[in-house]
């Protein structure tokens, strides 16, 4: 499964604009609305990119959801928070470093401060 | 996202208008999600008010950012970073709005690096706010990333002059400011001297704070693993900060998409950005809540509580086990979050080395940079509202093309040959081999002297590598090729792209001591095409070469317009022979390497003025072609060697051979021209040749001062 370099901004899911529990009938439905509208042969020439874009977000979001295996693993990557949206992302995220910055403290309490380091 | 909607329009309102009172957008509605965009424009005053209809969402137009440069009320009140003390943090963050535009619009006008300052707004201004430079010290790796950096800190009315002669360098430097505590160009040494600074610091009894900011493409170099362990070992208090947006090697896409970071940190990096432990206990909080009953949120907050103690310990390993304190992962354009933490951090005392591992996007903020493959890393001059850069038309191509082509056809016919290259595929044109040879070619990441290494050890099993590596950056791994490659005479091949003045790039980016180090070596070859065709002849010279190592080196520039040999395939040259271009009289150049076209117009100069010089190529330095040099002594009476290098190189080597073959004992007269012995400024590659004394007309100048024409030669310099 590729692996995507940007922070996701929206799901699979939100690509295709379904609900997290959507049936494989609802998913087929949206994706086939997405490829007639934004397939290249069928975009104006300005706005080809762009559409080609989306065209490949659509595809991609439909082969990983359609297929049962792939979006369980799908599923429990995003459950992991390996591919969530930014916000839940910032939110795991801040706890972790709070309690980083915790253990900072307190270690530098306890550790004696060294007489000469040199 | 970005409060675009709030900045009154004060600039006239038509660029490009059509006779049809055409629309002008500033956002196309689909980058706002689609907001009303009524609260946006005000046409009081100035604007003719029938040039201005306002359609937001034209697609056709397909602009997605301003046209006009936004007001910047705030910024226009930050001089130093001192003015920025009284801030709120929501003022910072509008800070970071406007400094984010005013980069992206000064760097539309001159060019420069675009996508890793975007990256690092909210950082920059997270940094200035929270520490006091100049006391604190800010190290800033590489430097391509400064440009915030250097608005914020007194230089925003000369960043019209970023990477131009006598302008702002296009990198951090000390010379500059005293808010440049660290020169960079290559990457890797923040660390480094950022512990020196910190040592320095604790020596003279001072209390400043020491922060270095690197990338994670920057963390792939044995220096930072060096400065890592010392920092640990010596446990001094300094905060490294890393840089991570996963984009490793240069430029970040190869020709077909997205390059996938090179390396074995990357993946370590990655894992750190999981937040599976956290997730997972939540999970299970999910399930024992609904067990037990009770409202959910508040069983959430004392999971989330528990976790925190239970995760403190889950910092990165491989950071820890060098003695560095890791925090992160951190949203890197979180303003709150980042002074949150570094405050925390400056006001804990002796906290040895701490690693902040910040999470950016390059390019953020500008969405064509967003969208690009490359995150627009570097840039020509281009149009903010559509991203367009501006093309620039030459007939023929860059050495670097050149370079790769030959390469490509060499390889056709040689199984063995194979690439490597430091994280620069795009700069040395090799990402072109890699999508015609994906398995032979290696990018090892920013790590010149494995490189060199590897490639010998490739030469061991009988391959025939051929090392790319910039002139400059060569220097990286030059034990590497005396003791690896050198000493034990093996094949390995370097084309050291970049040699001689680079332009705007600057002194650190300068190849200007590859000959004399190269030739100073017993067993390299050592050549340098004059022309593309010759380009394309060394290659399959060095192809041929299998005893012993070479190298050759080219410019940065585009060809000359000769005519290339056919299918790209050269024909290897005779090894030590060089060529006459012109036959002449009393005054012989000999140029080595793009200096010949130099001496081929400086002779078409005196031509007009009834000198016939005779013109040379020397082709190789080592072995010099000891009967072509012999020859032009004893039938001229002035010899001027001429390259595009430091003393110690070709004209050295020259006047070796000479005076150990007696030519130097008659009425001879010899001159070296070589770059001055001084290092030359950023600048226009014109400009810089002027500064360097190397120019056509420099060198007619040297001619008639030679014959003793003072009066010519100042009329020709002028």
């Amino acid at each position: 499964m590729a692996v995507v370099y940007a922070p996701a901004r929206e799901t699979l899911y939100q690509v295709l604009g379904i609900a997290e529990n959507g049936t494989v009938s609802e998913m087929k439905k949206a994706y086939r609305e997405m490829a007639r509208k934004y397939h290249p042969d069928v975009s104006a020439p300005e706005m080809r990119e762009e559409h080609t874009r989306r065209f490949i977000m659509a595809r991609k979001a439909y082969q990983t959801l359609s297929d049962p295996q792939s979006r369980d693993l799908y599923d429990r990557n995003l459950a992991t928070g390996k591919q969530g949206t930014e916000e839940e992302r910032g939110y795991w995220w801040r706890i972790r470093w709070q309690a980083q910055l915790d253990e900072l403290q307190k270690r530098k309490q306890t550790v004696p401060t060294t007489m000469s380091r040199y | 996202m970005m409060a675009l909607c709030t900045f009154p329009f004060a600039g006239p309102v038509s660029k490009g208008v059509g006779a049809d009172g055409q629309k002008h957008t500033i956002l196309a509605s689909q980058w706002l999600g689609g907001t009303d965009l009524q609260c946006h424009l005000d046409f009081k005053n100035k604007q003719a008010r029938k040039k201005s209809t306002v359609v937001h969402g034209s697609l056709s137009e397909r602009e997605e950012y301003h046209s006009q440069k936004p007001p910047t009320p705030l910024l226009d009140t930050i001089n130093y970073p001192i003015h920025m003390k009284n801030l709120s943090i929501k003022e910072l963050n509008q800070l970071a709005d406007e400094l984010r535009s005013d980069v992206i619009f000064n760097v539309s006008k001159t060019g420069g690096h675009l996508g890793s300052s975007l990256g690092v707004i909210e950082l920059t201004v997270a940094l200035h706010y929270v520490f006091n430079a100049p006391q604190d010290r800010l190290l800033w790796d590489v430097g391509h990333q400064s440009y915030p950096h250097k608005i914020l800190t007194g230089r925003r009315d000369k960043m019209s002059t970023l990477r131009q002669t006598n302008g702002l360098s296009g990198f951090t430097k000390r010379s500059e400011s005293e808010y440049d505590c660290f020169g960079a160009g290559h990457s890797s040494t923040t660390i480094s001297a950022g512990l020196g600074m910190a040592v320095g610091r604790d020596l003279k009894g001072r209390k400043n704070n020491v922060v270095a900011v690197i990338g994670d493409g920057a963390m792939t170099a044995g220096q930072a693993y060096e400065a890592m362990n010392n920092a640990g070992y010596l446990d001094s208090d300094m905060i490294v900060i890393l840089n991570d947006n996963k984009q490793v090697s240069l430029p970040t896409a190869n020709l077909d998409g997205p390059i996938p970071p090179v390396g074995a940190l990357s993946g370590a990096l990655s894992r750190l950005q999981s937040n599976r432990p956290l997730r997972e206990l939540r999970e299970v909080a999910k399930g024992v809540t609904k067990q037990i009953g009770g409202p959910m949120h508040e069983l959430a907050s004392k999971v989330d509580e528990y976790a925190r103690g239970l995760i403190s310990g889950s910092g990165s390993t491989l950071f820890e086990e060098l003695g560095l304190y890791y925090i992160g992962p951190v949203d890197g354009h979180n303003i709150d979050d980042m002074v949150a933490i570094l405050k925390e951090v400056k006001s804990t005392k002796t906290t040895g080395p701490v690693l902040i591992h910040v999470v950016t996007e390059k390019g953020r903020g500008y969405p064509y940079a967003e969208k690009a493959a490359d995150k627009y890393h570097g840039v020509n001059k281009f149009d903010p509202a559509t991203g367009k850069q501006q093309k620039s038309s030459s007939l023929t191509q860059s050495y670097t093309t050149y370079f790769a082509e030959a390469l490509i056809a060499e390889a056709e016919v040689d199984k063995d040959i194979v690439a490597i290259h430091a994280a620069m595929g795009g700069g040395t044109g090799l990402n072109l081999f890699l999508r015609r040879f994906p398995t032979r070619c290696f990018d090892v990441g920013i790590a010149e002297q494995h490189a060199v290494t590897f490639a010998a050890g490739l030469a061991c099993e009988g391959i025939k590598p051929f090392c790319a590596i910039y002139s400059s950056f060569l220097q990286r791994g030059y034990d590497q090729v005396v003791h690896d490659v050198d000493l034990q005479k093996l094949p390995v091949r370097f084309a050291m792209d970049r040699a001689g003045l680079v332009g705007s790039d600057g002194p650190t980016h300068c190849g200007a001591f590859d000959v004399a180090f190269m030739a100073c070596l017993p067993n390299m070859v050592v050549m340098a095409p004059s022309d593309e065709a010759e380009l394309f002849h060394m290659v399959a010279t060095a192809a041929a070469i299998d005893d012993r190592p070479s190298c050759f080196r080219y410019p940065r520039g585009n060809g000359v317009g000769v005519e290339l040999p056919p299918a790209n395939k050269g024909i290897p040259l005779e090894v030590g022979r060089g060529r006459i271009l012109i036959e002449g009289e009393r005054v012989a150049l000999l140029g080595y390497g793009s200096a010949v076209q130099s001496c081929l117009s400086a002779a078409a100069l005196l031509e007009s003025r009834g000198l016939r010089l005779t013109v040379a190529d020397a082709r190789f330095c080592k072995p010099l072609d000891h009967a072509l040099i012999r020859s032009l002594a004893k039938s001229h009476d002035v010899l001027i060697t001429v390259e595009e290098g430091s003393i110690g190189g070709f004209g050295s080597h020259v006047a070796q051979f000479m005076a150990l073959d007696g030519l130097l004992d008659g009425k001879l007269k010899w001159r070296p021209l070589v770059l001055p012995d001084r290092y030359i400024d950023h600048g226009s590659p014109a400009d810089q040749l002027m500064e360097a004394g190397l120019t056509p007309y420099h060198i007619a100048a040297t001619v008639f001062n030679i014959l003793g024409k003072a009066r010519e030669a100042l009329e020709i310099m002028s």
